[in-house]
């Protein structure tokens, strides 16, 4: 038996590990829709190959970590560090013990920093072991736009009632006229220093938001952004359709963040009428956001928002097919950078951050719906 | 050394001694899973001043494995 991992996977093995995903996963799973495949592990930039440690006994793929290098802020809004945050982390049945560790270890020794979310009931266990802070729940905010339409998404016997205490309760604008929804490199450059709550997390710089939603080949994203190019205020949106028992429309705020000086909040509150307006317009039944970042949230919450339990939902999130389902977002982290140790409520997280808003599968990764 | 390994693996995996032999293996136990493996590894590597590869690491799946490879190492022949 011969082991090697090795620290990229070449795309012209395309069969190879479409073959393990459909394995490990199942046949219709996102990623095997090839376009999604290597926009999510940045095959274009890497020159032909996936960003993914692989496990190989002989030539046979045992297991695979996926990684994406991104800069964060840690601690500074001056000065970035190079982190990873890791997805798919996934070892075959006949796997020896201990190779899904000796990839992990592969990929700590890698980047000082290391960052997933959703870890699995298997994973979780692991990373804590290993010494990465662990916390369960990202939260999730909704604002109810329209209450019947929301019935079909209800959990479980959740009393319809309940959906009052999320109900927006805020007059949202008739125009837009002082924002714009075209980002480009010209009218986006943020002077980070004005972003405190910004101090632990991804850089949203221009070339992060251009490969995370201009890029992506799957979903389309709607950008609400204040005319300041160094301090804008910044909403981006995506429009999900349900399908299975019933079709209903939701606005997902997967960014939102500004300078919290009183300029900034105020174009704050005006991008996000905006975005609300947005969905409201598109008969979004609610609009959700899973943000850790107390400042933002509590924006979005004088809208009429409110946080839902982290132990039950109140509506399902899972829309594509509408599976009935509670599933919270947990949230891992190992820093060797310095000795900081945010808490979850430090740091910026959102849905947006690595794969949490990701298609369900093939057929929707592949179909580019555009709600207009 | 077959016992000293014997007793890691019993501290690591909550198992009696007289439950282990030869043949006890990442097959056969289920509590012997892969953060319980790179446990034993780790206490292996203290105990015996040794470093293993990552070839190594993923081999040793038995008792025998264990012995055979740590042997190598101390270029002492197995009991």
């Amino acid at each position: 038996m011969d082991y090697q991992i090795k620290e990229s996977f070449p795309i012209s093995d395309w069969e190879i590990i479409k073959t393990f995903i459909t394995q490990r996963y199942r046949a219709d799973h996102a990623l095997c829709f090839k376009p999604f495949f290597e926009w999510q592990f940045q095959v274009r930039k890497n020159k032909d190959f996936a960003s993914i440690i692989c496990a190989y006994e002989g030539k046979h793929l045992m297991g695979t970590l996926g990684y994406l290098p991104l800069e964060l802020h840690w601690g500074s809004l001056t000065k970035q560090t190079l982190g990873v945050w890791l997805l798919h982390w996934m070892v075959s049945p006949e796997a020896p013990k201990g190779l899904g560790i000796l990839m992990l270890k592969r990929i700590q020794k890698m980047f000082a920093l290391c960052l997933t979310l959703n870890s699995s009931q298997f994973g979780s266990p692991i990373l804590q072991a290993m010494g990465w802070k662990y916390f369960p729940n990202l939260p999730r905010y909704i604002i109810v736009m329209d209450k019947t339409h929301c019935k079909p998404l209800l959990y479980e016997d959740t009393d319809p009632e309940q959906l009052n205490s999320y109900t927006l309760k805020a007059d949202l604008p008739t125009s837009e006229d002082s924002l714009e929804s075209h980002l480009s490199d010209d009218n986006y450059r943020p002077d980070w220093t004005h972003y405190p709550e910004m101090q632990y997390a991804t850089v949203r710089s221009f070339e992060y938001l251009q490969w995370r939603y201009m890029e992506h080949p799957s979903f389309k994203y709607y950008f609400f952004k204040s005319r300041s190019k160094t301090t804008p205020a910044m909403c981006v949106l995506r429009i999900e359709k349900s399908f299975g028992k019933a079709c209903v429309t939701v606005g997902k705020v997967v960014d939102f963040f500004y300078p919290t000086d009183d300029r900034g909040i105020s174009e704050a509150s005006a991008v996000l009428s905006s975005a609300l307006l947005f969905c409201r317009q598109r008969e979004c039944a609610y609009v959700e956001f899973k943000c850790c970042q107390a400042e933002y949230a509590e924006m979005f919450m004088k809208f009429g928002g409110a946080l839902e339990p982290h132990d039950r939902a109140i509506l399902i999130s899972r829309l594509m097919p509408i599976q009935h389902l509670h599933r919270n977002t947990n949230v891992s982290y190992l820093s060797k950078v310095n000795n900081h140790a945010p808490q979850l409520n430090q740091m910026y997280i959102t849905k947006s951050d690595i794969d949490d808003d990701s298609p369900s599968s093939v057929s929707v990764a592949s179909q580019l719906i555009v709600l207009t | 050394m077959k016992e000293i390994i014997k007793e890691i693996l019993s501290v690591v995996l909550d198992v009696p001694m007289h439950e282990l032999d030869d043949f006890s293996s990442t097959q056969t136990l289920e509590q012997w899973d892969s953060l319980n493996h790179m446990k034993i590894i780790a206490a292996l590597e203290e105990h015996f001043s040794v470093s293993f590869t990552e070839q190594e690491t993923l081999e040793m799946q038995s008792v025998k494995l264990i012995e055979y490879t740590i042997s190598c190492h101390l270029s002492c022949p197995p009991e």
